[in-house]
């Protein structure tokens, strides 16, 4: 069993973890992600951005041709086979129920 | 003009040689008129298949095999004709014969009869020259107007395609999505103060969120506090960056083409905008702040 990765569970890191476990294709792009947990996207990406350092979650590009389609790619994330492990652990060691996100719990205020 | 061949026969042998060359006449005359009663029930069903107008296509076809139906009739009625020529000839020729034996009484009504069928027969004849032409001429216009919905057809088609591109056209512009010049302009501020290898990827990860929200009809005040989100939480997501080296993909991203990626992501910027930037910055985080306040009671109101 992996060692316990240090990080700081706040509701938002929780909240990101859970809703990428639980995505049945296990891969959601940021908007999505926000959508979902109600973080906003300024939150959102520097959160992401930790995790990927940490190893815990990878992205990918869209697969498809921007100058075909005409817009921007977006940018998918899944939790990493290792990030699946760890951040189960992570979120059974949470501090306390009354931290653990919940997706009814989720603040009010959309995905801006 | 002498037959020996009745002059040396009985009376009896004379009326039999006679009734039997009447007796051909009649059976070839008879086999015209069969073959008349055919060629006016096929000028029936033609008429019948040009009143149609869903039966062009065998119109279309039919010229083909009218042709060639009628260059057979047309042998066969010549034929015949030459065969009742031949047979009612003959039969001149046997009653002439007969005359000094005192049979033309006999045989006269048999010679009116032949008579009139032979004039019937070159009514037919002309009828069926007629028929024929009719179904030339026919078959000349259901050619033409095979030709004309061929055309029509394809002219449908294009015109179909023009309506079809139109409306993908439509459709296109009407899921385009449509944000403000200045939201992208905040979020390439946003993506200004990150690390430059970085750079180019949150730069078409913003902008696909912009276009994300326009597609969802995300109100201007909603893009505006996303923008705003990116720009004040900008310098977390570099300190997250600068803790991490950057990976050989993301070099790559730097270099990705992209149809819509405009100049604003330059790989090297003088350093003392990022202090401007910063100050601005602080600025927008407060706006953020009561813009998003504003926000929370306009919802409250609602």
């Amino acid at each position: 069993m992996p060692p316990a990765p240090k990080i700081r569970m706040t509701w938002q890191v929780q909240a990101v973890i859970q809703v990428l476990l639980d995505h049945p294709t296990g891969e959601v792009y940021g908007l999505e992600l926000g959508a979902v947990t109600g973080i906003r996207s300024g939150t959102l990406h520097p959160i992401l951005a930790r995790l990927e350092t940490l190893g815990w979650v990878e992205s990918r590009w869209e697969d498809i041709d921007p100058a075909e389609v005409g817009r921007p790619r977006r940018r998918y994330y899944r939790l990493s086979l290792r990030g699946v492990d760890l951040a189960r652990i992570a979120l059974a060691g949470a501090d306390s129920p009354r931290m653990r996100w919940r997706p009814d719990a989720a603040p009010a205020g959309g995905v801006a | 003009m002498s037959y020996p061949a009745l002059e040396a026969a009985d009376v009896p042998d004379r009326q039999h040689a006679l009734l039997i060359v009447l007796t051909t006449a009649h059976n070839g005359v008879v086999e015209y008129i069969k073959l008349v009663d055919l060629a006016r029930a096929r000028h029936t069903d033609t008429s019948r298949v040009r009143d149609a107008h869903d039966g062009y296509q065998y119109l279309t076809l039919s010229p083909i095999e009218h042709a060639a139906a009628d260059a057979d009739v047309r042998n066969a009625l010549a034929m015949v004709a030459q065969a009742c020529a031949g047979h009612l000839a003959d039969a001149h020729r046997q009653l002439g014969s007969l005359a000094p034996l005192g049979l033309v009484r006999q045989c006269h009504q048999e010679r009116a009869e032949l008579a009139s069928l032979l004039a019937d027969t070159h009514r037919q004849v002309r009828r069926l020259a007629d028929v024929h032409e009719a179904l030339f001429v026919l078959g000349l216009q259901a050619t033409q107007l095979s030709v004309q919905v061929a055309a029509a057809i394809e002219l449908a088609g294009g015109i179909v395609k023009v309506l079809f591109d139109g409306k993908e056209q439509r459709d296109a512009d009407t899921v385009r999505p449509r944000y403000p010049r200045w939201t992208e302009k905040l979020a390439g501020l946003a993506v200004y103060v990150l690390p430059d290898a970085f750079r180019a990827r949150y730069d078409e990860e913003f902008r696909s969120e912009l276009w994300d929200l326009g597609l969802r009809g995300t109100s201007r005040f909603g893009q505006l506090l996303h923008s705003l989100s990116l720009l004040n939480r900008s310098f977390d997501l570099r300190a997250e960056l600068n803790h991490r080296n950057p990976q050989p993909a993301q070099l790559e991203d730097k270099d990705s083409p992209t149809a819509w990626q405009t100049d604003r992501v330059q790989p090297r910027r003088p350093h003392h905008l990022i202090v401007i930037i910063l100050a601005v910055t602080g600025l927008l985080t407060g706006l953020t702040e009561l813009l998003r306040g504003i926000n929370e009671i306009v919802q409250l109101f609602r």
